[in-house]
């Protein structure tokens, strides 16, 4: 659902923001940041992106508004969102609104339904800056210490570790899905007993979290994907299974991995917070490390301000909650006690992963045993899980099976490795009995039988079969043998024009020698799959949300309104991904236009009939588009159900009418 | 690196052959936890409930084995496992089995709160006779196995200090020319110290000395059940040529006589025959038939479930366990340990190979692929069907000749389970063949024959499987098995690990087809002795021609 950009974005620029605000818009800011108030929109912007400058007006803020403006610069940038009455248009902003928007810190567009005030793009990042120094200040000076004694744990590329482990486990059998591509509750505990034990106790406990930061790093590194059984009479299964070559990605220990773990972690609201904050901690001075107390002091206030449930919880829980992901992204490393109880968190120096080779991970002996030397690294971990079966409790040894070795030669068939091999690398000698017995366990994988089906023509010989070939170009898909042509079953007319053309009789007829088989449109819909493919990198990014609408200046002539009348944005609203760049609907939640296909619309509907809340559809009617605010209720026989919110009646659109559909 | 030992969560301590404190290490794990493998690189001890307790019977306390593994460890030391070692060891000796009045025994403690709290339990409150008191209960003595077994499953470990029935007196002990092997004599003393456990060395160790030492020890009357005739027959020509017991205090109770004499030999087999599937057994009753005061039980790995329930009723007497492959294919060990008694000895089978007390066995397993007409009836055969196809593969007969080809002068047993294959085998190399249906005098006449080097080659099924002495076998070519036995296969090896003159050398050859279901269960089978530090190289018949020729007229 990411937006469609298709043309320049009006205010890409603070200034251009400010200029298209309006001169009344842009005197009342350029007052308020102490300039004359004829200042050019580019003088004015400098000066509201100034550090100092910020951080006199962070200062000077209530309260409230600091809050309001930490959950905008903290998600996607925007704060609040006014929806035009149905007789009263635009309420007023409210006052909190307008403070900010006098300093500078907001922006406000405007669509044919509403008015959205959001933080600009550029002014983000400086904002985050300061936000985070004042909370580093807090933690820093918060004069916390933690117990002595403690032991400190870190876990280098624990997101990789978990990444190897699970994609071990997935090659190993693969794990059914949703027809939605969601897990199903029983293989969620079967997946997290895969993942390495941590050596800290993690409040509230990381698994689930450690299982949805893998298997979106895995989706998105294109390393798992969904596989169907779509044979005529089959279950219709859908399961996730591994694909790509994940372990020459972590051997080579390239930094787009790096970078893919970050941007995963990233994701999640909140970490963002730890992650930067932890980031100005460290340039504060080396081994910088404090209690979890006061960390949880510093970041405190901007973790309310981006989720309101995490009042409920113990300070601690909550800077354990955001610090989980940086921990596990090799970025912290936390204090803990005998009992493994984290009570400190250091964000200086860290061991960096080991670089040189320290010599084989393991031991092979003769009994099939592999007795582990050191922990290994992601990659050695994702070789000998594939290989080679662990026991509850034996941290150190693990055992080769005929089950194991012949999992992995199967995993390792697409990516052209050898278990032997693989194997000689992790242990170095490999004793001679189990070399050979693991050969022919290898030699007795085959590759499995297909169920193909094909087109073919059938030529009288091989000289006519070449010459064949060649006249029919690119709609000869496969070669068959020497006599036999797998042809594009769509190209018959070109095929019969083309053979005949270079002089070779075609029989009358289509010898059907396996049956008939209609094939119809695919029984399994494509939403698990679509679920499961790569993320664009572009969905990495965190930035805020790109201005979409008109822009519009709230300052000068409008009267402030109570506080109650502008509504802050509810989770979910921000939780969706908020398109960028204009488009034909002009509007910012696009979740349908044209350009989808209609599997897409039939998923969008379907999510939203849920929801008992209007969408605005456009479709084809017979005097041309419309527009309407529709309440979906279901979809069937090709239509969606629903009712008109303006006018309350039953309503129903045929699917291939609609051109789009926006929250 | 640090430590040679790596302690895991599941108890188990790994420890490292090449580091320099492995010799420390393995003295001081030893006596708190029991060696469970031994292979080239990584020896592994287990801390069970069990050796905790021995090592604390022995004087040693938790603090001592805790430090003992943080000392050791490479590196941390799971805390559930230190936790355990605490608290395991703080249970024992809080539960005493004494000596009562009138022959009775009394389960006694110091905390009549715990007494309380397992006489709850239904199957130890049916063994107590009468009220319990406080801080005491009576039992029958013939409930002391019963009672201990119960208690123990319920975690707590009962100290016994009532004292054995002394039995009938015996004129007995060693042959001053005996000579008893260092080993032998620590397993002795392991032994009396407490007068019931299992003492497991490898075949060809000379077991048997050690059973001889003890009766010598104990000096009382003695029943000893192995597992077959000629075993009955080894022991008794041991205890005539070993000790200095006279002939007729020997007894043998068999189907042949049915002698209860001082010393009196029987086999399993004897003691839980019965005439109908479901009558009594007539013969069990040996147990009490005299005042037997040491009870040994040879091949302790073959104990059948009859004979665990007799055992259970003479927890007074002493007992003897003896084996080299303590496993069951029924993980019936634990139960061998409560009603025998606990491994008391134990040591590497390399360790002795090194040291020469056993000859050095190569193992070799030769993958033979089947005859084409072979592979396709193979192909389209029942899963049930398979292994008897692969185990009877013609093209095995070749490499036998092969193999005995490449050891001129070998004494050669040739051992198979597929009897009509084995057979032909013996047809085509002119070898006398030993299966069960041979009577007793013809396989002794040709036991005999091979022991006095007249015969090469004899072939044999699996009755010659266990307890059975041919000190002059130095090759050992396995035509078939019995699935994945591990312990079929390690007793099929021991019959070659006798110590040999000249360069003390066996050769083990295990003939597999390839690519069948032979080959997944023959590298089952081969885990114990792999377990035990035996490499097996693997070879292609046509890799056979290329080995040299091993000349062993001279040693044999």
């Amino acid at each position: 659902m990411t937006g469609k950009g298709r043309g320049p974005r009006v205010g890409s620029t603070l200034a251009e923001a400010l200029d298209a605000a309006g001169a009344g818009h842009r005197r009342a800011v350029a007052r308020a940041v102490g300039l004359r108030a004829d200042a050019a929109a580019e003088q004015i912007a400098a000066a509201v992106m100034s550090p100092a400058g910020i951080a006199d007006r962070l200062a000077a803020l209530e309260p409230a508004a600091l809050e309001t403006l930490a959950f905008g610069a903290l998600t996607h940038g925007v704060v609040a969102i006014d929806h035009r009455g149905h007789r009263s248009g635009f309420p007023d902003p409210s006052p909190t609104i307008l403070s900010l928007a006098a300093g500078g810190l907001l922006c406000s567009t405007r669509t044919h339904h509403q008015t959205m005030h959001q933080i600009h793009p550029e002014l983000g990042r400086p904002l985050r800056v300061a936000l985070f120094d004042k909370a580093a200040t807090i933690a820093l000076t918060a004069d916390l210490e933690g117990p002595e004694g403690l032991r400190w744990v870190t876990a280098p590329e624990q997101s990789l570790h978990d990444a190897a482990a699970l994609s071990a486990r997935l090659a190993a059998g693969g794990i059914q899905v949703k027809a939605d591509g969601e897990l199903y509750a029983k293989a969620v505990p079967k997946l997290v007993e895969a993942l390495p034990a941590l050596g800290v106790r993690l409040d509230p406990p990381a698994s689930a979290l450690r299982l949805d930061l893998t298997l979106e790093l895995l989706r998105d590194g294109g390393f798992v994907r969904c596989r169907s059984e779509d044979r005529p009479g089959a279950s219709k299964r859908q399961e996730l299974v591994t694909t790509g070559d994940l372990h020459a990605r972590l051997r080579s220990r390239d930094d787009d991995l790096t970078g893919l773990v970050a941007a995963v972690a990233m994701r999640r609201i909140g970490v963002e917070i730890a992650w930067d904050l932890a980031d100005v901690l460290r340039q504060r001075g080396p081994g910088c490390e404090m209690a979890l107390a006061a960390f949880a002091a510093g970041c405190e206030p901007l973790a309310l301000s981006v989720d309101r449930s995490l009042r409920q919880l113990p300070t601690e829980v909550v800077a354990q909650l955001i610090l989980a992901p940086v921990w596990l992204a090799g970025r912290c490393a936390f204090g803990v006690d005998d009992d493994g109880v984290i009570s400190a968190v250091r964000f200086g120096a860290l061991e960096p992963p080991c670089e040189i080779d320290p010599g084989p991970v393991a031991l092979l002996q003769s009994s099939f045993e592999l007795v582990l030397r050191r922990a290994p690294m992601p990659a050695e971990r994702l070789a000998l899980e594939q290989l080679s079966e662990g026991n509850a409790g034996q941290e150190h040894v693990r055992r080769l099976t005929r089950a194991s070795v012949t999992a992995a030669a199967r995993s390792m068939r697409s990516s052209g490795a050898d278990p032997l091999r693989a194997l000689t690398e992790l242990c170095g000698e490999v004793p001679q009995n189990v070399g050979r017995t693991l050969e022919d366990w290898v030699a007795a994988v085959k590759p499995p039988a297909r169920l193909r089906s094909a087109m073919f023509v059938e030529l009288p010989d091989e000289l006519t079969a070449d010459r064949a070939a060649a006249q029919l170009g690119d709609a000869v898909v496969e070669r068959l043998g020497s006599l036999r042509l797998a042809v594009d079953a769509d190209a018959i007319g070109t095929l019969t024009k083309r053979l005949a053309a270079a002089g070779i009789e075609l029989e009358a007829g289509i010898d059907r020698i396996s049956g008939v088989r209609r094939e119809r449109a695919s029984l399994v819909d494509g939403r698990a799959a679509r679920a499961w493919a790569p993320r664009e990198p572009a969905d990495w990014d965190t930035g805020l949300t790109p201005l979409n609408g008109t822009i519009v200046g709230i300052l000068g002539a409008v009267t402030p309104a109570p506080e109650p009348v502008t509504s802050r944005p509810s989770q979910a609203v921000i939780e969706l991904d908020l398109g960028g760049g204009p488009s034909d609907f002009d509007d910012f939640a696009m979740l349908f236009d044209s350009t989808d296909d209609l599997e897409d619309l039939h998923y969008v509907l379907e999510e939203v009939c849920g929801e008992s809340a209007p969408v605005s559809v456009r479709y084809a009617a017979a005097d041309g588009a419309q527009v309407i605010e529709l309440v979906p209720t279901r979809v069937a026989d090709g239509r969606v159900h629903g009712v008109d919110a303006r006018t309350r009646r039953p309503v129903a659109l045929w699917l291939t009418s609609i051109l789009e559909v926006a929250a | 690196m640090s430590g040679p030992a790596i302690v895991q969560s599941d108890r188990t301590v790994l420890l490292e052959v090449a580091h320099e404190r492995f010799a420390e290490a393995r003295e001081t794990v030893g006596r708190f936890a029991e060696l469970e493998k031994s292979p080239e690189h990584i020896h592994t001890y287990r801390i069970s409930d069990v050796s905790l307790w021995n090592a604390a019977a022995s004087g040693m306390d938790a603090a001592q084995i805790v430090d003992a593994l943080t000392d050791l460890s490479r590196y941390d030391v799971p805390s559930s496992v230190l936790a355990d070692v605490r608290d395991l060891c703080a249970r024992y000796g809080r539960l005493r089995l004494c000596d009562g009045e009138g022959g009775l025994l009394h389960l006694a403690t110091d905390e009549p709160a715990l007494l309380a709290e397992v006489l709850r339990a239904p199957a130890v409150a049916a063994l107590i006779r009468g009220r319990p008191a406080a801080g005491w209960a009576t039992l029958d003595p013939t409930a002391r196995g019963p009672l201990k077994q119960e208690l123990i499953a319920l975690g707590w470990p009962v100290e016994d200090v009532a004292s054995y029935e002394a039995g009938a007196a015996l004129e007995i002990s060693l042959r001053e020319d005996l000579e008893v092997r260092g080993y032998q004599r620590d397993a002795t003393a392991a032994f009396n110290e407490s007068g019931a456990g299992v003492i497991v060395l490898p075949c060809g160790s000379g077991k048997t000395v050690v059973g001889l030492s003890v009766i010598a020890d104990a000096a009382m009357e003695t029943l000893i059940v192995t597992s077959n005739a000629a075993s009955v027959a080894q022991w008794r020509s041991e205890l005539l040529r070993k000790t200095t017991i006279a002939p007729e205090a020997i007894g043998e109770y068999t189907a042949q006589r049915k002698q209860l004499r001082p010393v009196t030999i029987t086999t399993y087999q004897m003691l839980t025959h019965r005439a109908r599937r479901d009558g009594p057994f007539p013969h069990l009753d040996v147990f009490d038939r005299r005042d037997w005061g040491l009870v040994i039980y040879d091949e302790v790995h073959l104990l059948p479930a009859p004979v665990f329930r007799a055992t259970a009723r003479i927890q007074a007497r002493r007992r003897l366990g003896l084996t080299a492959t303590l496993i069951r294919e029924d993980r019936q060990e634990p139960m061998v340990f409560t009603l025998v008694g606990p491994k008391r000895y134990d040591t590497a089978w390399r360790e002795l190979e090194e040291a020469g007390y056993i000859a050095t066995a190569e193992c070799t397993e030769v993958r033979i692929p089947l005859p084409a007409a072979t592979r396709h009836a193979y192909a389209a055969a029942e899963d049930r069907e398979r292994m008897a196809l692969a185990s009877a593969n013609p093209a095995k007969g070749a490499v036998v000749r092969t193999i005995l080809d490449r050891h001129p002068g070998a004494h050669a047993l040739v051992i198979g389970t597929a009897v009509g294959h084995l057979r032909a085998v013996a047809r085509d190399l002119g070898a006398p063949l030993i299966t069960g249906k041979t009577g007793r005098p013809e396989r002794e006449r040709l036991y005999d024959a091979f022991r006095a080097g007249e015969l090469a080659v004899l072939c044999v099924s699996k009755v010659a499987n266990f307890a059975l002495d041919l000190p002059s076998a130095n090759l050992a070519i396995q035509l078939s098995g019995s699935f994945g036995s591990r312990q079929e296969e390690a007793q099929r090896l021991g019959r070659l690990l006798r110590p040999k003159a000249g360069d003390n050398r066996a050769w083990f050859y295990s003939l597999v087809s390839h690519e069948t279901v032979e080959q997944d269960y023959a590298h089952r089978r081969q885990l114990f002795l792999a377990e035990q530090g035996y490499r097996y190289t693997i070879l292609a018949p046509d890799e056979l021609e290329s080995l040299p020729r091993f000349r062993l007229a001279e040693a044999a």
